[in-house]
């Protein structure tokens, strides 16, 4: 019987803990326990064989930590062949007559992924595609990606078993009490981005007993349309008599794990301190169970890492603000590689109530697929909101697509078969909810019943790919009423039919409706509200608008969707905090060298703009914001002040610039001379870095991130692209000091005129000097001081 | 194979805004900092996911070298530090990612709020740390401090052969990088030595 037709029909008992047996029976400590299925074969067989005894169908290799960072390529090779043949044979020793499986256990590496460890995605991949391979090799019926508690190393996992083999997969994440992996996955999130890429059954093992987790099981069934796997833990571990023992009985374990089942769990076994007579208590409860078939949960949904966002009766919004069309500011970013503006523009969408950021990096001459892969990595590290990948090119859409870090909104596909051969695929592996447009090789319907003819045939041809309708979302066009007075009446005709004949959700770019408009603003908000009382599902907008805010408030109060009025009002009173705040702290008295003494950030930003109407900016940059910088500086080299008020005052100042660069654009570029700083490769602390960085800014340098561990080749390419004069590079611990002499080694060897700083808690002025770097700087000060004897 | 003979998850852990300004090197004491710290306390508030794992090994020590049963080392002042106990007690302790995402998103707008929450992030965990060692000492008699790899003559390496023996990132989260450094960056692995059960 071929495995996912007896998943289809049954309910699949799994087994128990292998490392609590293997320790029972005196495996020793230190010794890899993977090794055991060469060096212990019979004992490692005699364990599966008794949990196939006690009813399992399913037993797990022994294999949690086989990957190529515990073992060289011939070890891996060796170790899961045996494995396998470990369980194989215990099937057979087994004298029980129900069907069984060999299921090849695929644990967590043992790393993190970046941005927040130093474990490549695409390395990851890799290491989880090798393991995969085997274990399809050497026959294995499925494969179990287990225990995992990041839900971005699931994904590489995932992704690796579907595009490199064609073996069944489960997917079982460990989830703590407060419902969520330890990176931060919700479970609607994790289930949404697993289904998404094609796991077979999705669900939680390991980290607690049944008791603490059924609440985190409900939540999974809930939104789960593929069976649903339950694996806890014999409840918590404590030390009795010098062993480690668990709390939770196998009664009580088979009380709880059969309430699941009673709800719609179909697959299920034990984790850390089950044996096989919790197994065969689950097996007894089976005896008179059946199984209840899953359903298709019709949910239109994405994900970040962290949450799930779902389209439903309840508008949402898009923030549209990443996109260069029509934005000088974004296009500079995008040209000059300046991620962090782009981060700034996510993050205050993100506080202005976006539910989804839309990325667009689209420009004619730049590299989109890399430029669009950064910016979606980098907004994923600072923002946590689900991301719209919106591109035209094929390459771009699967570049950010792969390393997205849940599931995502693609936009977008249309009605044209060249768009859609290329879209669907795309959508089928990585998952994702794709806006589809309602226009094709002949341009865009004049009639609502046009545009749905066009819908009709996307879902169609979506079907062909395996694509569910719940997982497409119409975008009806919105048309310039200034050139065609009937155009927004059809697009809302659209929204309409689309929403009732589909069942589908839609979504609007709203502001192309104002095109030759003057105060595109009105327009653009009533004909939101219009949209919204038609049943549009999400609004492209720009949130930072104070019309489409006032807008979309005012329905959700008005419409049911906000409780007491509770987000309308919070949402007037933070404008009028707004509207109050700067302006209103000047004081007759005060003056900008103070404010900036004192590290008064507001009072700084708006003296700089009073000053500014009547002083030349230069002026105010060096009579009062370099001086009052250097009064800081000192007392701080004079230990009279410390490092947060250093700080306090540098970006009081940074404040006072923002304002000089609103008012006088062209003295931003007025710099003194380029700095690279990065933090050397295999070094992931930067917050030393971040404040040398400001402080140089303030003090009038073009200064280029590289960010954190950095390998030495790039620094040396951004040095030489960007003519830097200096190169400030940081290290924080002894093990990442080689790199650091490296880096130094590169650039001494390729741009012998380039200046080079170092600095980092484990540096001395000794080693910098036995690498060979310039200068060695202990405080963020000693490096501007260095940077100003460079002039 | 070594299992934890205790998983736990700290709730109450609350930052204390004095030890923020020490690890913020605020050696001044300025009042102008309590505003920010209060607000950075509020952010961190739902994001603190103190936690620790621990394991009880033997110990046996031989002149400088000391045997924990998974690994040996050779360092004289661990050696010193844990004579006259009979075990050790290994522990990891975090104060969580979100600590590291927080400041992440800060490191640019705000450079001196992100250094506060990274202060705020070593406080929780020193805390979490303290917590156990208390806990632990009303059922031991322990040894002398909590140490280290990296401190005196142990060297920071030794923490590969700790997070290679015990599945430290399964029940905390807590990964090593190839350079030797713990993700979350708020975290701290240590020994304890334990030289009697209390009866």
């Amino acid at each position: 019987m071929k495995f996912l037709d007896f998943v289809k029909e049954n309910i699949v008992l799994l087994d128990g803990a292998t490392g609590s047996l293997m320790q029972k029976y005196g495996f020793p400590a230190g010794v890899k326990p993977e090794t055991a299925n060469l060096t212990h074969r019979d004992m490692i067989t005699d364990i599966h064989r008794q949990y196939f005894e006690a009813g399992s169908n399913v037993v797990n290799t022994n294999t949690f930590g086989a990957n190529l960072f515990h073992y060289s390529e011939s070890e891996l090779e060796e170790i899961i062949e045996a494995a396998v043949s470990n369980v194989r044979r215990a099937a057979e020793l087994s004298g029980a007559a129900q069907p069984k499986f060999v299921s090849y256990d695929m644990g967590p590496s043992g790393k993190m992924l970046r941005p927040y460890g130093d474990l490549d995605f695409e390395k990851a991949v890799e290491l989880f595609a090798s393991q995969a391979r085997l274990a399809e090799k050497y026959g294995a019926d499925l494969i179990s990606i287990e225990t995992m508690n990041d839900g971005y190393e699931t994904k590489a996992a995932l992704l690796a078993v579907k595009e490199n083999i064609s073996l069944p997969v489960f997917v079982t994440n460990a989830y703590n009490d407060d419902e969520r992996l330890l990176t931060g996955s919700s479970p609607e999130a994790a289930v949404a981005m697993l289904e998404g890429l094609g796991a077979d059954a999705v669900g939680l093992n390991c980290s607690y007993g049944p008791d603490k987790l059924m609440g985190t099981i409900r939540r999974i069934l809930a939104v789960s349309s593929v069976p649903v796997i339950f694996k806890p833990n014999a409840g918590i571990p404590a030390v009795v008599d010098g062993k480690t023992v668990y709390d939770i009985s196998p009664d009580v374990f088979a009380e709880y794990v059969l309430k699941a089942v009673d709800e719609g769990v179909n697959i299920i076994g034990g984790c850390c301190g089950t044996t096989p007579s919790y197994i065969e208590k689950l097996n007894l409860g089976l005896k008179n169970r059946k199984r209840i078939p899953e359903k298709e949960k019709n949910i239109t949904v994405v994900s970040s890492y962290s949450h799930s966002v779902e389209f439903g009766e309840k508008p949402l919004i898009i923030g549209e603000r990443i996109n260069p069309t029509g934005k000088k500011a974004i296009k500079l970013a995008l040209k000059e590689n300046n991620i962090d503006f782009l981060l700034k523009e996510g993050r205050s969408q993100q506080e202005a109530g976006a539910d989804i950021l839309d990325v667009n990096c689209g420009l004619p001459d730049i590299n989109e697929r890399e430029m669009l892969t950064k910016t979606v990595g980098e907004l994923q590290a600072v923002c946590d909101l689900p991301l719209q990948i919106d591109t035209s090119d094929f390459t771009a859409m699967e570049g950010a697509l792969r390393i997205y870090n849940g599931k995502a909104v693609i936009n977008s596909v249309n009605g044209k078969e060249e768009v859609m051969r290329n879209v669907f695929p795309l959508q089928k592996k990585y998952g994702g909810a794709a806006v589809a447009l309602t226009l094709d090789e002949n341009g865009i319907p004049e009639t609502a019943q046009g545009r749905l003819e066009i819908a009709e045939r996307i879902l169609k041809t979506a079907a062909e790919y395996g694509i569910k309708p719940k997982d497409i979302i119409f975008d009806p066009l919105t048309m310039t009423v200034a050139t065609d007075s009937n155009a927004a009446k059809t697009t809302l005709e659209a929204v309409k039919l689309i929403r009732e004949k589909t069942g589908c959700h839609t979504v609007l770019g709203v502001s192309n409706v104002s095109f030759g408009l003057p105060e595109r603003n009105i327009i653009n908000s009533s004909f939101l509200l219009l949209a919204m009382e038609n049943g549009l599902s999400a609004a492209i907008i720009n949130p930072l608008s104070e019309n489409m805010a006032d807008a979309y408030r005012s329905y959700l109060a008005l419409k049911g969707f906000d409780d007491s009025c509770l987000g309308y009002i919070s949402g007037v009173k933070a404008r009028a905090e707004i509207k109050t705040a700067p302006s209103g702290t000047v004081k007759e008295d005060d003056s900008l060298d103070k404010a900036i003494i004192d590290g008064r950030k507001d009072a700084a930003y708006a003296l700089t703009k009073e000053l500014i109407k009547s002083t030349d900016p230069l002026d105010i940059i060096g009579r009062q914001i370099i001086p009052s910088l250097d009064t800081v500086g000192k007392n701080f080299e004079s230990k009279k002040a410390f490092l947060p008020e250093l700080l306090l005052s540098a970006e009081a100042a940074k404040s006072s610039f923002e304002v000089i660069k609103e008012n006088c654009p062209s003295n931003a570029g007025d710099e003194k001379f380029t700095i690279i700083l990065a933090t050397v490769r295999g070094d992931i602390h930067d917050i030393g870095k971040n404040i040398v960085k400001l402080l140089l800014e303030n003090y009038g340098y073009r200064v280029i991130d590289l960010g954190k561990d950095v390998e030495s080749e790039e620094i040396l390419k951004a040095a030489k692209e960007n003519s830097a004069k200096a190169v400030g590079l940081s290290a924080l611990m002894t093990t990442t000091l080689p790199s650091m002499e490296e880096a130094v080694k590169l650039l001494r060897e390729y741009l012998p005129e380039c200046k080079i700083m170092v600095g980092g808690a484990v540096l001395t002025e000794e080693y910098a000097e036995k690498i060979g770097a310039d200068k060695y700087c202990s405080d963020a000060m000693e490096t501007v001081r260095y940077a100003e004897s460079l002039i | 194979m070594i299992l934890p003979f205790c998983v736990k998850k700290y709730d109450d852990i609350k930052p204390d805004p004095l030890m923020i300004k020490r690890y913020m090197r605020d050696r001044a004491g300025n009042p102008a900092m309590d505003p920010l710290i209060e607000e950075c306390i509020g952010e961190c508030a739902g994001l603190l996911d103190c936690r620790i794992c621990a394991y009880i090994t033997p110990l046996n020590i031989d002149g400088d070298k000391v045997d924990l049963g998974f690994a040996s080392v050779k360092s004289r002042d661990l050696a010193d530090n844990l004579a006259g106990c009979r075990n050790t007690v290994i522990f990891a302790a975090t104060a969580g990612l979100g600590i590291d995402r927080l400041v992440k998103r800060y490191s640019d707008i705000s450079p001196l709020k992100a250094l506060c929450i990274d202060a705020l992030g070593s406080d929780s965990v020193e805390q979490t740390c303290d917590r156990f060692n208390e806990e632990l000492g009303k059922k031991y008699i322990l040894g002398n401090m909590r140490f280290s790899p990296g401190y005196g003559d142990l060297p920071i390496s030794f923490q590969k052969a700790i997070f290679l023996a015990l599945e430290i990132g399964k029940y905390t989260g807590v990964h090593l990088t190839d350079g030797v450094q713990m993700v979350p960056s708020k975290s701290v692995t240590a020994i304890l030595g334990v030289k009697d059960e209390i009866s």
